[in-house]
This record gives C-alpha cells, sequence and structure tokens, in this order.
C-alpha cells in the first residue's frame, strides 16, 4: 500500500516548484530589457509585476519549504508536473495584462503553448504586439524547448541532491554527461551556439528582404527561437507566410530539423562521434517515415494538380510536412488552405508525421522516433521468431549512441507511452467531433496539441470551446511531459486520499 | 566559461589528448572547429534529407501524371 505525503514531502516539492517559478521570472528579464530599450513602458510594468510574484511566490517558498530532507524520484516528478503548471501560471501574468487575451485561461494557453514548444496562440491582434511581449513568446518557446527544469538546473539546482530525478521527470531520458548540471549546461552550449549561427543567417536573409536593422535583429531571434525550439512561434500572424522568402524558409527548415534532434546526438557528434548521425536508429527513423509521408502527399497532391511544381511542392507541401514530423508548427499556407487545398490524403500524412513527432531528449514533441523504431524493430523481431525453429535463439538491436539491444520491457515501455499518446490524440479528436468539428479538423488539431506541433486546420482560435481550450492545454502539458510525471501527480493524489498514514497502522 | 570547459574536458576525453584527428576545421580552428564541423555534419545531413524527398516528388509526380 502506498504511504500518505506528509508534511515535509509536501514541503520539499513546494520548495523545488518555488525554484521552478524563480527561474520563469528569472528569464523574464529578457523581455524587460527589450521593454527597456524599445521604450515601451507599459509593457515594463507587466514585466515587473510578473517578476515581482514570481519572487515572492518563491520567497515564500524558500521561508515556509526549507527542509533538510533529499529530493526522491518521486517527489523529483511531481515537482516537475506542478511545476510546469505553476509555471504556466506565473508566465501567464505579462499576458494577461498586455490586453491581448479575452481572458487568463487564453493567456495560459498560450504560455503553456510556448512552453511545450506547441506555438499555438490565441493571442488577438499579433500584428501590434510590442517588441517585449514578442520577445516573451519566444523566449517561452526557447525556454522551454530545452526544458524549464533544465534552465532551472542550470542555475538554482546547483549541488542539490536528487537533481537527476527532477532531470528526467521533464521527459529526457539521457544525460549527456555524468553529472546531470553539466548536462544541462551542454545543452545550453548547444543551443546558445546555434542561436548566434542562425540569427546571423536570418539577420542577413531579413535584411535582404529590406527590413531595417533593428527590425531583422529582432526578427532573426524570434524566428530563430521559435524553429529551433520546434515552437514555431513567429512574431506575425502569418508566420512565415508574411516574409514570402524562399532563403527564410530554407534556413529555418535547416534550423528546426537540427533542433528537433536528440540533444545526446548532437553533444555525440559534437565531440567526435561523426558517424553518428548516419547510423542513429532517430535518425533513420526520421528517414523512413518522413520519405513515406512525403510520398503520401505528393500523391494527394498529384492527383488533385495542385502544389505540382517543385518550388511549390518544397514551400508549400515539403515545408509543412517536415514542419509537421519535427512538431514545428511554422506555416508557409493558411490554415485555411490545410483543409481546403491539401486534399485528405495529404492532410492525414501530416497529422500521422505529426503524431510521430521527433527525436527523443529534443525539444520536439510526439511519439518520439526511438520508440517508434524500438517498436518497428520488436515487431521484426518476433516477425522472425514466427517464422524460426522454436530452438533458435535470434536478437535485434538498434543503435542510439551506443547498441541496445531489444527485449520485452524495453519494447513494452515503448508501446506503452505510444498507447498514451494515441489515447490524447483520440479523446481530443472525439471532443473536438462533439463541438462540431470535421473529423479532420479535429483530429489534425488534436495530434498538433498533443503532439506540441502547433499547425491548424483551423480549430484553435481564441472563440472556440472552454472544454476544448481547458483540454487542449492539458494536452499540451501532457504530452510535453511523456506522462511519467503525471502519472507520479495523479499518484500522489490517490496517496493523499487512499495512501497509509505514516507510522499508523 | 564553465560550459565551455565541460566541453572541452568531454573533447579531451574521446580522443585521449585533445589533438587533431586530421580533420581540416579541427586543426584550423581548434577545438571550436570541431564543434564546427559537427555543426556542418549536421547541416549536411538535412541537404541530403531534403535532396531525398525531392527525389521521391518527382517520381511520384513523373508516375501519377
Amino acid at each position: 500500500m502506498n504511504l500518505r505525503p506528509t508534511l515535509n514531502d509536501f514541503r520539499l516539492i513546494g520548495w523545488g516548484i518555488g525554484r521552478v517559478v524563480l527561474s520563469v521570472g528569472l528569464i523574464m528579464a529578457v523581455p524587460l530589457a527589450t521593454a527597456l530599450i524599445c521604450g515601451e513602458w507599459n509593457v515594463c510594468t507587466d514585466f515587473l509585476i510578473g517578476i515581482s510574484a514570481c519572487l515572492i511566490f518563491w520567497l515564500g517558498t524558500e521561508i515556509t519549504c526549507r527542509v533538510t530532507l533529499d529530493l526522491r524520484v518521486s517527489h523529483g516528478l511531481v515537482v516537475v508536473s506542478a511545476g510546469w503548471l505553476f509555471a504556466m501560471v506565473f508566465g501567464a501574468i505579462p499576458h494577461y495584462l498586455s490586453g491581448h487575451f479575452s481572458s487568463f485561461l487564453d493567456a495560459c494557453f498560450d504560455v503553456m503553448s510556448g512552453f511545450t514548444t506547441t506555438g499555438l496562440f490565441l493571442l488577438q491582434d499579433l500584428d501590434h504586439v510590442s517588441n517585449g511581449l514578442n520577445m516573451w513568446r519566444h523566449v517561452l518557446t526557447y525556454a522551454g524547448g530545452q526544458g524549464i527544469i533544465v534552465v532551472a538546473l542550470t542555475f538554482l539546482f546547483v549541488r542539490t541532491s536528487g537533481a537527476l530525478s527532477i532531470y528526467l521527470g521533464e521527459g529526457k531520458e539521457e544525460k549527456l554527461l555524468p553529472n546531470v548540471v553539466n548536462t544541462a549546461r551542454a545543452i545550453w552550449m548547444i543551443s546558445l551556439t546555434y542561436l548566434v549561427i542562425g540569427s546571423v543567417f536570418l539577420f542577413v536573409a531579413l535584411k535582404t528582404c529590406g527590413m531595417t536593422p533593428g527590425r531583422s535583429f529582432l526578427h532573426s531571434i524570434w524566428l530563430f527561437m521559435g524553429s529551433w525550439s520546434t515552437g514555431g512561434f513567429a512574431p506575425q500572424s502569418l508566420n512565415l507566410l508574411y516574409y514570402h522568402s524562399f532563403t527564410i524558409e530554407l534556413i529555418t527548415m535547416a534550423i528546426f530539423v537540427i533542433g528537433s534532434l536528440n540533444f545526446a546526438l548532437h553533444y555525440s557528434v559534437w565531440t567526435g562521434k561523426h558517424s553518428e548521425i548516419w547510423k542513429n536508429i532517430e535518425i533513420r527513423s526520421f528517414a523512413v517515415t518522413a520519405l513515406v509521408v512525403t510520398f503520401f502527399v505528393s500523391l494527394g497532391f498529384s492527383k488533385l494538380g495542385v502544389y505540382t511544381t517543385i518550388n511549390e511542392f518544397f514551400r508549400k507541401g515539403f515545408y509543412i510536412m517536415i514542419s509537421g514530423h519535427t512538431t514545428t508548427g511554422n506555416a508557409t499556407v493558411y490554415s485555411s488552405s490545410l483543409v481546403n487545398e491539401f486534399g485528405v490524403l495529404a492532410l492525414w500524412a501530416i497529422v500521422f508525421a505529426m503524431a510521430i513527432g521527433a527525436s527523443a531528449a529534443s525539444t520536439g514533441g510526439g511519439f518520439k522516433n526511438l520508440r517508434v523504431g524500438i517498436l518497428i524493430k520488436s515487431l521484426w523481431l518476433d516477425i522472425r521468431k514466427m517464422a524460426s525453429p522454436d530452438s533458435a535463439v535470434l536478437s535485434e538491436k538498434v543503435h542510439h549512441l551506443n547498441d541496445l539491444w531489444i527485449d520485452d520491457p524495453l519494447a513494452r515501455s515503448a508501446a506503452l507511452i505510444i498507447l498514451c499518446y494515441i489515447a490524447i490524440y483520440f479523446m481530443g479528436g472525439l471532443l473536438g467531433v462533439a463541438y462540431g468539428f470535421s473529423p479532420s479538423v479535429a483530429f489534425f488539431d488534436s495530434v498538433s496539441t498533443g503532439s506540441n506541433t502547433g499547425l491548424s486546420a483551423g480549430l484553435v482560435s481564441p472563440v472556440m470551446p472552454v472544454l476544448l481550450k481547458v483540454y487542449y492545454t492539458l494536452s499540451m502539458w501532457v504530452g510535453r511531459l511523456e506522462f511519467i510525471s503525471i502519472f507520479a501527480l495523479i499518484g500522489m493524489g490517490a496517496s493523499i486520499v487512499r495512501g497509509r498514514k505514516v507510522g499508523g497502522s | 566559461m564553465k560550459i565551455l570547459h565541460v566541453f572541452k574536458r568531454s573533447r579531451k576525453k574521446t580522443d585521449g589528448h585533445g589533438k587533431s584527428d586530421g580533420y581540416f576545421l579541427e586543426a584550423r580552428f581548434g577545438e571550436w572547429g570541431y564543434y564546427l564541423l559537427g555543426i556542418v555534419m549536421e547541416v549536411s545531413m538535412v541537404a541530403a534529407f531534403s535532396l531525398a524527398a525531392l527525389l521521391v516528388m518527382i517520381i511520384v509526380k513523373a508516375v501519377v501524371t
């Protein structure tokens, strides 16, 4: 029987959540500085209020929740799952104060969308948003891409035992280095290096398009952050369509495909294991599924006679497909075009790509290529076993940094997580259908939120039903954290109600 | 630059002495050249993959129409 959590357990979890909220307050300094430089004084006030709220909450937890216990795995998982919810609420303060949202729920939806690198938004009049708020939207998604916990680990959990448990709770199963804090720093090292390189390329491209240097600078950083984190946020409501530039589409595509790779793979390639990029099961799995989806998208387009030139196919079909598969959500077509022009075959092929998603321990969402690779190999092993004599000893392995031998526990854990994803996709789709949306639109947007993609067929808007807003917000949260830490939170709730009291009978 | 230190230490563990293994970029730019080589390889992967997708599209279009 489970033990009921003690007061010290709650205090320890509260202390951890306080640190997570403090990290949200710290990253608010970036949009605050942007607003100050741009002379947006009202926006400065919004962020000062947001930072003050985070600091007050953190101070409150430091005073009331400080205990000498070490974080155990169960504590860490609850800190992560509950910490993300608290981060959403505190992160939504500047959003709501901006006046661009019709309710606090809408602001929470956008912040969860940012943190989970989804990219859907309910913000109104995006084209006239202040630079400070736009910076906050993109910093949210950039920080969320590395993981809020990674941000907190980098600065706020140094020399804290149990740091590993909260790192693992955020859906990252691999450590780049033996020390988890150094792992968090290495993740930042990779992201910041790409931030510099990607922003320079985008700045040159935007400047060439005729933008002023100041705007080019801000847009280059924002586009990079939106692409690298596979978030899909962009500073304009038309997303990538606004720029009408093949060069910018090409650069952003390279950024989000690279951004969707496993951080452990980046680290491996950067530190000498060059062949890993061709041997890794995630790359191979991604290549196979993406080419299969490309085949169906091309078939759909050819049958309908749309986007048939190489230029059109690459900029519309392939870009959207790869944006969906990497769970980015950058778009070069209108939402209505997805339904009215793509046709059923191409639309559902993209739904399939979004459902699979990107690499494990990356900025992306979805089932993850690693799990798909493991499941396919496992299936292949079962087929071989069926076709072989009983006495035959057969084995299969996948290469992911090291050779992993396929066994039942590995295949079962991959299948279990995939089933959980299918469940949230399916429930969201049914909910959309129940509200009167067509199955294609309802399932497209449900898979898009659950896999943290951000493409929309038109369902997600400020006027959608409240229940759908709540469901999609939860779906983004659950999908990003990959279920385990959510199960831990539910388990803790059950222990409070039904657990045995410590020391009791 | 504690983060950089973490990377350098790890890199030295990889090849024993942190010496060049013959790659031009690493020999020319040191540790950062090594990272740059990693970035070049990742970009090459994206390029190869995009070309493969274009090839698929061209074949499908040719067959269907």
